[in-house]
């Protein structure tokens, strides 16, 4: 049921009959272009025209900030184009949680009163055309935001109230809960295995981080708990009421089998859900393997955006923060 | 084949170097190698060091890298026309031309902004062309009418002008005009004409969509409509001139130096190269060391041509090919006249190791059988010899295309001859006009014969293939890999020998002995093969089976042109029964050009060559101009 | 009877073969298109690989003549 409401949300292609193999040996092919080694793009100085990878060449000398998400929605988009009507279903739920972020560039866009750039964002967006009306509606952010609501109540109640969160607690306020709240209606719909393994892997990051920032960062408000990861709300509060950081360090190693850097746990916690993609990336089933190409472009985007942005930044750090 | 190749080592004094280097360059047939390994005996390694280039040399090198790139770059600035060749020695002139570069790519570039500012001038008038046009037209007036306004703009994409038109109507009651015009360079000219009072809110909208408003700029302020529009129409007829008289500036300018300019090009690319290789050879403290790979057959003219150059201080020593080395040596195939154009099926495959065959040969020697055997109709041979006579002559000139009728004529060959020994013209056309009977085997009924034969082609082929495997391996010295074959050999054919005497082809006797030398021999193709040698031998036998495709491919193309001599037949009429004969027939000879190709190119690429073949040969690449 | 039963399992062994070798066909054809259009050096590996399941349909008709002549 949940499954195919997704869909609704995202734009309409024929599905034009392409085999399943053709676009598992195109992603394959693709794959093999992906930035393997970033060392030398990290000490050498990234220079617009000094990008080894060709697929950002041409993008990168563009003053456009969000010419790298443009360009990974492209390329989504391209296989999304070339996936039929089975798995398009299978993919929704990721497609519209990657697609939850231009959503939040255009409001941002909408409240900074740059509404024409929202266009060139939407253009290469796979939301659908009614999503994207809503959002085009100029510098109006209250009726996008209601919009939204309206929208997204019509997937499940919990989304009902969005707009009061907007109300209450500004932009910043309404994206956080509406990704928590997408979060949560996906872990309680019907999802494939892997695609569960996946938003499991992202609550649990998600709730691990907030935790983290609330013990290390010592914020007041009490971090937010997603429901349906692999944390129980008890564990989550009393972790969050004895302040341990070893704690959490514990959770990481138990969950991911991974060593966390308590320095840089957003890294970490990255690498714990590439980890868990790329083992299932190995199964030649087509899910996983799909899934874990999505998801290494969105790292390797994230990653050159670290580094065209931290130009100056040292190099040290930049390699700390990069996923690799 | 694969030629032979030597190993060769060039010794002389230091100071010869840079002139030997040349010398082979000439020559065009030495490939040097950089690494030292395999070349020098064990030992000596500490005294051989990589040449190193003096601080003369490195002066010079960037001297003239510097060079090359000015001459890049005034080229960038040049039109690109013919010119004539120079030959000038490049060297003579080198000092000159270095002095003067600079002042020509100076003016050259001057003279190229100047041309791009005026066209952009010109682009920018040609809107406002358009515009005045537009409204000169529309009002039929060179007054200005008080109370209506104009509004230009550009338009960048033309499926933006239905939503500006549907959205001016909404905000003015439809009381607007909206022409468009494509500007040269693509975009669309827009002119909107509109009540003085919506101007404000049509500009806003505009300028929210991000319309460029194409304002006259401010010189054009106190003009009337005809006086802009001869304004502009003067400017661009005089702009027009100017770029041409900077146009032809530029190619004269060409004409004179681009010759000379592209010869010192060439000269320092050539000087540079050589620079570059001088870093591949090594030194002692008095020699110079090269070591290279060239065919066998040219040492003895590298010998008298360095001799006679440099007398006796430079020395080529041929040496021994070392078993490790032997991955190292680079392939050169070199074939007869007849199986040239066979290079043209292998192409696609990667290039055989030293120790591994050319596979040329072995396919112009099979491919045209297999393909004969296959098609074998003899009617279908003449016109596909007289297709590939005609069209090798027509493409002559294009040697890829000539290639494949050549190809095509040797194949349609062994088809007459199969088509003969099948008593086959236009499948049982022979046989019922004039009585053609066959000088082997039927093979639309003998079904079971043919089988035989094509498992038999297969045997002898795959056999052949595993022979040649063999020999590969003793020439690579690999003993193991060449036990391994032979077991192989042994095995398959002891196989082979006890399901004949099982079917009764062969003496019942013979079952029983051969039962035992399978049973002997496994466990050492296991030693010598390891544990998936049992499934290399199933995947021979496999393969040997496979050539039965051979017969079944055959027998389709044959039943084909029967049935289209029977439909032919049953028409009853000679003209409408000819009419389909041929066309049937036609469909026959397509598919019977395409299906022996791919299956006979497949039989190799797939059965034979796994067998011997080993690739990973490095490629020739020789020191040449 | 006995003769109609032996058709139908010629009829199977060359059928059921020849099934299969398309199947594998159109997958191998599928993903070789897919991988020509990312890597087009690779087309000589691509024909080898696409040429290679036909083995199992001439297996089958192997079997099937075998079964025909058995019987005569």
């Amino acid at each position: 049921m949940g499954k195919s409401r997704n869909a609704e949300f995202l734009r309409k292609i024929d599905d034009r009959g392409y085999p399943v193999d053709y676009l598992l040996a195109r992603i394959r092919g693709r794959r093999s272009h992906l930035i393997k080694d970033w060392r030398p793009l990290i000490l050498g100085s990234v220079s617009p025209g000094h990008m080894a990878s060709a697929r950002y060449g041409s993008i990168i000398s563009d003053d456009y900030p969000e010419a790298i998400q443009e360009h990974l929605l492209k390329e989504f988009g391209w296989v999304y184009s070339l996936m039929n009507g089975a798995l398009r279903q299978v993919f929704s739920p990721f497609f519209l949680y990657v697609e939850l972020r231009t959503i939040f560039i255009c409001l941002r866009y909408a409240k900074g009163k740059e509404a024409g750039k929202i266009e060139r964002i939407l253009s290469g967006s796979l939301l659908s055309e009614k999503i994207k009306d809503v959002l085009r509606c100029g510098e109006n952010l209250l009726s996008a935001v209601e919009g939204l609501e309206d929208c997204f109540t019509s997937l499940s109640n919990r989304f009902a109230g969005l707009g009061n969160v907007f109300a209450e607690s500004g932009l910043p306020g309404f994206e956080s809960a509406l990704s928590i709240r997408y979060l949560e209606y996906a872990m309680h719909s019907k999802l494939h295995p892997v695609m569960q393994d996946f938003f499991r892997a992202v609550v649990d990051s998600r709730n691990i981080l907030a935790l983290y920032k609330y013990i290390r960062l010592c914020v007041k408000m009490s971090p937010p708990f997603i429901s349906g990861g692999s944390i129980s709300e008890a564990t989550h509060n009393e972790i969050a009421a004895g302040k341990d950081l070893a704690e959490i360090s514990s959770l990481v190693r138990k969950l991911g089998g991974i060593e966390p850097e308590l320095a840089n746990m957003e890294t970490s916690l990255y690498k714990m859900v590439t980890r868990l993609l790329k083992k299932a990336g190995r199964d030649p089933l087509s899910v996983g393997l799909i899934l874990d190409y999505l998801w290494r472009c969105s790292i390797e985007a994230t990653n050159i955006s670290i580094l065209l942005y931290g130009r100056d930044i040292e190099r040290e750090i930049i390699e700390a923060e990069m996923v690799q | 084949m694969i030629v032979r190749i030597s190993k060769v080592e060039i010794v002389g004094p230091r100071d010869l170097l840079r002139d030997v280097i040349t010398c082979l360059w000439d020559l065009g047939v030495f490939q040097i190698e950089p690494e030292l390994t395999g070349f020098v005996e064990k030992g000596d390694e500490a005294y051989i060091k990589h040449y190193l280039p003096d601080r003369e040399m490195l002066s010079e090198r960037s001297f003239l890298e510097d060079l090359r790139i000015k001459v890049d770059v005034f080229f960038s600035y040049l039109p690109k026309i013919t010119f004539r060749t120079s030959y000038i020695d490049p060297f003579s002139v080198l000092d000159t031309i270095a002095k003067t570069i600079d002042g020509h790519t100076a003016r050259c570039m001057e003279l190229c902004e100047k041309k791009s500012a005026l066209e952009k001038e010109k682009a920018e008038l040609d809107r406002y062309r358009i515009l005045l046009d537009g409204l000169v037209s529309l009002l039929g007036t060179t007054e200005e009418t008080p109370d209506l306004d104009f509004i230009g703009l550009t338009i960048k994409e033309p499926d933006m002008v239905e939503r500006i038109r549907q959205l001016l109507s909404e905000m003015t009651d439809r009381k607007f005009e909206l022409l468009t015009e494509a500007a040269e360079d693509g975009s669309l000219v827009g002119l909107i004409i509109i009540e003085k009072s919506m101007t404000e809110k049509a500009r806003q909208y505009l300028s929210d969509k991000q319309l460029p408003e194409l304002t006259f700029p401010p010189d054009f302020k106190d003009l009337n409509f005809t006086e802009k529009s001869r304004h502009v129409k003067q400017r661009l007829s005089l702009i027009s001139a100017e770029i041409e008289g900077i146009s032809g500036e530029l190619e004269r300018f060409a004409l004179r130096w681009a010759p000379i300019y592209s010869r010192v090009k060439e000269g320092l690319e050539e000087r540079l190269s050589l620079l570059r290789i001088t870093a591949s050879a090594f030194e002692t403290r008095m020699c110079f060391f090269i070591y290279g790979w060239m065919p066998s057959a040219e040492l003895a003219k590298v010998r008298k041509n360095v001799a006679e150059t440099f007398g006796g201080q430079v020395t080529v020593v041929e040496k021994e090919i070392l078993e490790e080395q032997m991955d190292m040596v680079p392939i050169v195939l070199k074939n007869p006249p007849y199986f040239k154009p066979f290079e043209l099926l292998v192409r696609y495959l990667p290039l055989p190791k030293y120790s591994s065959f050319d596979p040329t040969p072995f396919i112009g020697i099979f491919f045209p059988i297999f393909f004969g055997m296959i098609l074998g109709d003899t009617g279908y041979g003449l016109i596909l010899l007289c297709l590939s006579v005609i069209m090798t002559k027509r493409f002559r000139r294009k040697k890829e295309l000539a290639d494949v009728f050549k190809i095509l004529f040797i194949s349609s060959l062994y088809s007459i001859f199969f088509g003969i020994l099948y008593g086959e013209f236009f499948g049982d056309l022979g046989h019922r006009l004039f009585g053609l009977e066959p000088v082997c085997i039927e093979r639309r009924d003998a079904i079971a014969p043919m089988v035989l034969f094509s498992l038999s082609v297969g045997v002898a082929h795959v056999l052949l293939g595993l022979s040649l495997g063999f020999i590969a391996a003793i020439r690579k010295g690999s003993r193991r890999e060449a036990f391994y074959k032979l077991l192989m050999i042994l095995v398959s054919i002891g196989i082979i020998v006890s399901i004949a005497s099982s079917f009764g082809m062969l003496p019942g006797l013979l079952a029983r002995p051969t039962v035992i030398v399978i049973i002997v021999l496994t466990p050492f193709l296991l030693f010598t093969g390891g544990l998936l040698a049992p499934l290399e031998l199933l995947k021979s036998i496999g393969n040997m089976i496979s050539y039965v495709r051979i017969m079944a491919i055959g027998l389709t193309s044959v039943l084909l042109a029967f049935t289209a001599n029977r439909i032919a037949g049953m028409t009853g009429d000679i003209i409408t029964g000819l009419i389909i004969a041929s066309l049937l027939h036609l469909l026959n000879l397509i598919l019977g050009v395409f299906s022996p190709t791919i299956h006979s190119l497949r039989l190799h690429y797939v059965e034979f060559f796994s067998k011997f073949l080993e690739h990973g040969g490095r490629k020739f690449e020789p020191l040449k101009k | 009877m006995e003769k109609v039963l032996i058709s139908f399992a010629a009829a199977l062994a060359i059928g059921l073969t020849a099934f299969a070798t398309a199947w594998a066909q159109s997958r191998i054809g599928s993903a070789g298109a897919g991988t020509l259009a990312e890597k087009p050096e690779l087309s000589g590996a691509i024909v080898i690989l696409v040429a290679v399941p036909e083995t199992m349909v001439i297996l089958g008709f192997v079997i099937a003549t075998m079964i025909l002549l058995s019987v005569k």
